[in-house]
């Protein structure tokens, strides 16, 4: 198993890692903007168990991708490093 | 940009390359990805969404200017909508006042027919809000009284408008389905049932696949589309050792006195075990008979009447172990607020 072979590995993970970061941070964009648009004239119980929903998975969406990038930014540094 | 799900299994595969060539072969065995969950968290929340846009559809709602997918309608319709769809026949049962029930079901006349009529007493509130007076049609012929129709030809009288005697119906809603006919039992509750299933036998009763086999056609009597299977037997206990009582009394306790019909308490302990053993497999059965299939018809009369005809259909076991069902009209809240049915053949 060589270093090179790591490193090489390494990066790539930087590369999907920042790859699926963007697409979390897209995808929270949108469920904010679909939700803006949807719910302008509706309330009840119904309205609040999808506010709910889409709360729950934008925050998944955000943490994902901040743990994402740091995770990135950590490769990259090993790979500099090494 | 690439999905979501796309970019999940990309970043899997890279992260699980890099583990095997930094830690060994096997790393990626302990490399679980605590994003796989997400897509199909968002697949749900796309699903519900669809929900509601068909809620905003059914309420008569239209796509908005512009061209994009939002469409509007008036709230409360939606979530109306919304409540009608997951609306269960069971947990709208409610009593009505003394007169209100006859006064819904014959409005301002004064009828008697004799040899047909209703049994009722309670009501359903609908997924529409209104309450509708539930009823168990029956007639009279050939001096046998029957309750419902199992097959009837166009134009031929019917038991449901009572041989032609109130005629009139129309039905504006109709849901067959499994339901739960009481609550779940408590913890206590089902150990109660499970000491008594050791006396009794398995409990009696419908349980949810037993009746998912029953095919229910408005007008017709129930039958099974498939067989299905009797209940289990009472579990095997281990065999009773009953040691034989001490030859004299406990030292120091001379006048100790052994409950009736037991020789020894170390024999009354042992007695014990197996009652136990039947009794928690009793209180784990204790559930099952708790499921019927329903059949709910709400109906509207020309003359601004309305009813509901609320099905329950169990299956039995028979003496040797054959399935049979068994059907009632749910004729109130109350557990006993029910009328047996027989089916009038088809004429």
């Amino acid at each position: 198993m060589s270093d090179v072979g790591v490193a090489a590995a390494a990066v790539e993970a930087a590369v999907a890692a920042d790859a699926l970061a963007r697409v979390l941070a897209e995808v929270a964009h949108d469920l904010g903007r679909a939700a803006a648009i949807a719910t302008p004239d509706w309330a009840g119980p119904h309205r609040d168990g999808f506010d709910e929903r889409v709360a729950a998975l934008q925050s998944v969406c955000v943490d994902g991708a901040a743990a994402l990038r740091v995770l990135r930014r950590r490769l990259l540094e090993w790979v500099a490093s090494s | 940009m690439p999905s979501l799900r796309h970019a999940v299994a990309r970043f899997d595969v890279a992260i699980e390359r890099l583990a095997s060539r930094s830690a060994g072969v096997f790393a990626p065995l302990r490399w679980i990805d605590p994003l796989w969950p997400l897509p199909g968290r968002i697949d749900e929340l796309a699903r519900f969404t669809w929900r509601v846009g068909e809620a905003f559809a059914a309420a008569g709602g239209g796509y908005g200017a512009g061209g994009s997918a939002v469409v509007v309608a008036a709230a409360p319709s939606i979530d109306g909508w919304l409540a009608a769809a997951s609306w269960r026949p069971g947990a709208h049962l409610v009593a009505g006042e003394a007169g209100a029930w006859a006064r819904a079901v014959f409005g301002a006349r004064c009828v008697s027919w004799g040899d047909a009529g209703y049994e009722g007493r309670g009501f359903l509130v609908g997924p529409d809000g209104r309450r509708y007076p539930l009823v168990a049609p029956h007639v009279v012929r050939d001096r046998v009284t029957y309750h419902a129709d199992d097959g009837v030809r166009p134009g031929s009288p019917s038991v449901l408008d009572l041989d032609g005697r109130d005629g009139g119906w129309t039905t504006v809603y109709e849901r067959t389905g499994v339901e739960r006919w009481r609550d779940a039992p408590s913890a206590l509750e089902r150990v109660l049932a499970g000491v008594g299933s050791t006396a009794l036998g398995p409990p009696i009763g419908s349980t949810a696949a037993d009746v998912q086999a029953i095919v229910l056609v408005p007008g017709r009597a129930p039958r099974f589309a498939e067989a299905p299977a009797p209940p289990a037997g009472p579990p095997d206990v281990p065999s009773e050792y009953l040691p034989p009582a001490p030859e004299y009394p406990p030292p120091h306790a001379p006048g100790v006195q052994y409950p009736l019909g037991q020789s020894s308490l170390a024999a009354a302990g042992m007695n014990l075990a197996p009652l136990v053993v039947q009794g928690v497999a009793g209180a784990a059965s204790a559930d099952l008979g708790s499921y019927a299939a329903y059949d709910v018809a709400l109906q509207q009369n020309a003359d601004g009447r309305v009813r509901a005809l609320y099905r329950r259909v169990f299956v039995g076991f028979d003496a040797g172990g054959e399935p049979v069902l068994s059907s009632v009209y749910v004729t109130g809240p109350e557990r006993n607020d029910q009328v047996r049915i027989v089916y009038a053949p088809a004429g």
